[in-house]
C-alpha cells in the first residue's frame, strides 16, 4: 500500500473510527454511572471530562512511514491507536473499577497493552509512567445506534489514568516515549523520581480515602438507626439531619465505641417501649423532638460515664434523661 | 431475681405530711393533709428527678430486707395503700406519718415533710410507695422588680438537690402472691433506701432510726457474699481487660484500697470505676458487673469473707513464677516497671533473706 491509497483508505474509515470511539467512550461512561449508583459519585470519580480522539492522517502518515517506519510490516492494520479513548479518574484505586468494566464488555475483545503493576514483571526499581492501556477490537461488525457500523476488529485504543499520572504524562509521555529527542540522563532521572513522588503521594491519597469511605459509610449506617429509632419512638420528629449530624460529631468518641446493633436491640426492646410516653412528656424541649434524643437514651444506658463528660447541649436535657433511664445524675450527690 | 429499676417513674398520686422532731414533752404530732396534693409537670418531673438520682443506677442506695412483723409497720401501710380508693389513701397515709413519729426518738434527728407517692416504676411498671423525708433548708428567691433585683427569704426550702437533706424509702411489688389475702406479705415486695447517713460510720444511729425504727428494714445478711462478689467481678473484669500488665497491677491495687482503706460503708460498681479506673474503660466495667447480675446501685461493705485476700497480695506470672507481699503498701514494695509479651520487669523494696 503506497502513501496515497493508505491516506486515501484512512480517510474513507474515518468516520467509522470516530463513530467507535464515541461509543466506546460512552459505554464506559455509562456503565460507570450505573456502577457507582449517583451522579454525586460519579463527579467525585471522574475528574477530567472523558475524551477520545482521532489521529490525524497526517500524523497516521508520520508514524507509519517515518516515525516507526521500520516496525511494521502492515502498518495500516498494525497501527492499533488511530482511535483513542482516555479516562481519567482520581486514584489508582478507582483505575481497577474501569478496567473491570472494559474487561467484561461483550462488544469487543481486549488486550492489555500496559497494566498498572507493570513494574511487577519488569524492574520493580523503576519509577515510571503508571496507567493502564487497553487496545480493544470489535467482536463482531456492530451496528450502533446512530446507524453507523463499525467492522469486526476495528482497534481502539483505551488509557486510564489517574489525574497524577496525567500531569506526569502530559509532561513526559509525549516528550522521552514518543522519543523525538534523547534526554540526558539527568532529565530521565528528574522524571523518575517525580513519578516516584507521584506514586507515594498516590497511596497515601488512597489510604485517605479508604478511611474517609469507612467513616462515612459508619455515619451514614448510624444515621439510618437514629432514623429508624426516631420513627419508632419519637412522635412528630423534626426533620434534623443537620442536627443529627452535630451530635454524631459531637460524641464521636462514643459512637465509635459503641455497637450499632446493640443500639438497634435497644430501641426495638419491648421494655424500652416507655421512652415514647417519657419522650413526648419532655417534648416542650425541642431536644426530644429531635431525631437523635433516641441514641441519648441509649448512651445514658450504656454509657452513663462517658456522655455525661461529652454531652454538648443543655444539662437539663441530660438530668432529665437520667431521670427516665432511671440512672443517677452524676452531678447529684 | 428480677433486678430493680426507677426508670420509667410514673407518678399515681401523691400526698403530703409534716412531721417534727420531738420537744421536751416528747412526741410532736404530725401536720397531717386531707387532700392529694395536684402538682404541676415541671415539679412532678423535678422530684422525679431528685429520686431517680438518689436511687437509681450508680446511686448510694441500698437494697434492704424488709422484716416480718405482726405488729402494724410502714410496710404493712404502704402495701394497703396500692389497693385503696382515694379517700382510704388519704387516710392510711396518716398512719405513715404516725410511724415517723413515733421512731423519732431523739431531738437530734430534724423534723421535715414526709412526701409520700404511689407510683409505677421500671420497664414492667412495677406498682410502689415511695416515702420521702425531706429536711428544710433555708434559702433565697431572687425576683427582677421594676428596676432592681430582690431577694426573698425562705427558711423552709425543700428538695432542693442537696441530696444530704432528704431520705426516701420504696416499697416495690414485685409478685402478687398474696395479692388476694387481707395482708400483704413480704415476699411479693422488695425495698430500696438511700440516706446519706447510712455511708458513714458516725452517723449510724441517726440512719437506724429511718430504716429499721421507721421503716421497718433491716440490712441483709448476705452482704459479705455480695461483697466478694464485687471482688470477684472486678478482679475478673481486670484480668480480661486489654489493660497493660502495669494497669492491671494499678487497678488491682485500687480495688484494694477500694475495699480495704476507703471509709465508704457503701460500695458499688459506678462508684469504684468513677473513681479508680480510667475514662473509657468505666462504662464497660459497669456493663460487665451489670451483666453478672451485680447490682448497679449499692451494697454495704462488709469483707468478712475476704479478710485473708486483703492481707496478701499474690501475683503470678504466665511461667508460675509467683510474687506475694504484704498488701497493705503493695503498691509500695513492688512496682511494675515494664512489661511485655515475654518478661516483666520488677522492682521490689527489700533483699533476699531466705529462700527454700
Amino acid at each position: 500500500m503506497d502513501q496515497k491509497e493508505f491516506a486515501e483508505l484512512y480517510e474513507s474509515e474515518k468516520p467509522m473510527y470516530e463513530a467507535w470511539a464515541k461509543y466506546v467512550r460512552s459505554y464506559v461512561v455509562d456503565s460507570l454511572r450505573s456502577v457507582l449508583g449517583s451522579s454525586e459519585k460519579f463527579n467525585e470519580f471522574i475528574k477530567v471530562e472523558p475524551s477520545y480522539r482521532i489521529k490525524t492522517t497526517d500524523s497516521l502518515l508520520t508514524k507509519a512511514f517515518i516515525r516507526k517506519k521500520d516496525k511494521y510490516k502492515n502498518p495500516y492494520n498494525e497501527i492499533e491507536d488511530k482511535a483513542g479513548v482516555r479516562f481519567i479518574c482520581l486514584l489508582t484505586s478507582q483505575i481497577l473499577i474501569i478496567q473491570k468494566i472494559i474487561m467484561e464488555c461483550d462488544s469487543w475483545t481486549y488486550t492489555l497493552d500496559k497494566q498498572i503493576d507493570w513494574w511487577k514483571e519488569d524492574d520493580p526499581r523503576a519509577f515510571d509512567y503508571q496507567s493502564v492501556h487497553f487496545v480493544i477490537k470489535a467482536s463482531k461488525d456492530l451496528v450502533l445506534e446512530d446507524g453507523s457500523t463499525v467492522q469486526y476488529g476495528t482497534p481502539c485504543e483505551i488509557q486510564v489514568r489517574t489525574l497524577l499520572q496525567h500531569a506526569y504524562a502530559e509532561m513526559a509521555h509525549d516528550t522521552i516515549y514518543k522519543g523525538e529527542v534523547e534526554y540526558s540522563t539527568d532529565i530521565q532521572r528528574s522524571f523518575a523520581r517525580s513519578m516516584a513522588l507521584l506514586e507515594t503521594t498516590d497511596s497515601l491519597l488512597c489510604e485517605v480515602k479508604e478511611s474517609v469511605d469507612e467513616l462515612t459509610a459508619s455515619r451514614e449506617s448510624w444515621k439510618r438507626e437514629v432514623d429508624k429509632a426516631a420513627t419508632i419512638l419519637v412522635e412528630d420528629s423534626l426533620d434534623d439531619r443537620g442536627s443529627t449530624d452535630k451530635i454524631l460529631n459531637d460524641l464521636q468518641g462514643i459512637v465509635k465505641k459503641a455497637d450499632i446493633d446493640e443500639f438497634r436491640k435497644f430501641y426495638l426492646d419491648d421494655n424500652n417501649k416507655f421512652l415514647a410516653k417519657k419522650i413526648k412528656e419532655n417534648s416542650t424541649r425541642v431536644e426530644f423532638r429531635c431525631k437523635f434524643i433516641v441514641l441519648i437514651y441509649f448512651f445514658v444506658k450504656r454509657y452513663s460515664a462517658l456522655i455525661y463528660r461529652q454531652w454538648p447541649l443543655a444539662e437539663e436535657v441530660l438530668e432529665r434523661i437520667y431521670a427516665d433511664m432511671g440512672v443517677a445524675f452524676p452531678n447529684s450527690h | 431475681m428480677v433486678e430493680i429499676g426507677f426508670e420509667n417513674l410514673n407518678f399515681k398520686r401523691l400526698i403530703i405530711h409534716n412531721v417534727y422532731r420531738p420537744n421536751d414533752e416528747g412526741a410532736v404530732a404530725p401536720f397531717l393533709s386531707q387532700k392529694l396534693s395536684i402538682l404541676d409537670a415541671a415539679a412532678i418531673k423535678k422530684i422525679e428527678e431528685r429520686i431517680s438520682s438518689v436511687l437509681g443506677v450508680g446511686s448510694s442506695s441500698l437494697e434492704m430486707e424488709i422484716l416480718e412483723s405482726k405488729a402494724e409497720t410502714s410496710f404493712k401501710v404502704a402495701s394497703n395503700l396500692l389497693s385503696m380508693k382515694d379517700k382510704e389513701f388519704i387516710l392510711e397515709s396518716h398512719k405513715i406519718a404516725e410511724l415517723h413519729t413515733k421512731a423519732h426518738a431523739s431531738k437530734r434527728w430534724p423534723g421535715g415533710t414526709l412526701v409520700i407517692i404511689e407510683a409505677t416504676a421500671g420497664v414492667h411498671n412495677n406498682r410502689c410507695i415511695i416515702v420521702i423525708k425531706a429536711e428544710s433548708q433555708a434559702g433565697f428567691m431572687e425576683e427582677e422588680v421594676g428596676d432592681e433585683v430582690n431577694l426573698r427569704y425562705f427558711e423552709n426550702l425543700i428538695l432542693t438537690p442537696q441530696s444530704r437533706l432528704y431520705k426516701i424509702g420504696v416499697f416495690i411489688e414485685v409478685s402478687k402472691k398474696t395479692i388476694k389475702k387481707d395482708v400483704r406479705g413480704e415476699e411479693d415486695f422488695r425495698s430500696v433506701v438511700f440516706d446519706s447517713n447510712i455511708k458513714a460510720d458516725d452517723s449510724r444511729q441517726a440512719a437506724k432510726y429511718f430504716y429499721s425504727g421507721f421503716l421497718g428494714l433491716k440490712i441483709p445478711d448476705n452482704e459479705k457474699h455480695k461483697t466478694r462478689d464485687f471482688y470477684e467481678y472486678t478482679r475478673e473484669f481486670i484480668q480480661s481487660s486489654d489493660l497493660s500488665a502495669e494497669e492491671k497491677v494499678d487497678a488491682h491495687n485500687a480495688l484494694y484500697t477500694y475495699l480495704k482503706l476507703d471509709n465508704s460503708k457503701v460500695i458499688g460498681s459506678r462508684k469504684f470505676s468513677k473513681k479508680y479506673l480510667s475514662e473509657d474503660i468505666q462504662d464497660d466495667y459497669n456493663t460487665f458487673m451489670d451483666r453478672k447480675g451485680f447490682p448497679n446501685a449499692s451494697i454495704n461493705k462488709d469483707t468478712s469473707l475476704l479478710n485473708k485476700r486483703l492481707k496478701i497480695r499474690k501475683i503470678t506470672f504466665s511461667s508460675r513464677v509467683k510474687i506475694t507481699a504484704p498488701a497493705d503498701d503493695f503498691s509500695d514494695l513492688v512496682e511494675v516497671v515494664e512489661a511485655d509479651e515475654q518478661s516483666t520487669l520488677i522492682r521490689i523494696k527489700g533483699q533476699v533473706k531466705d529462700q527454700a
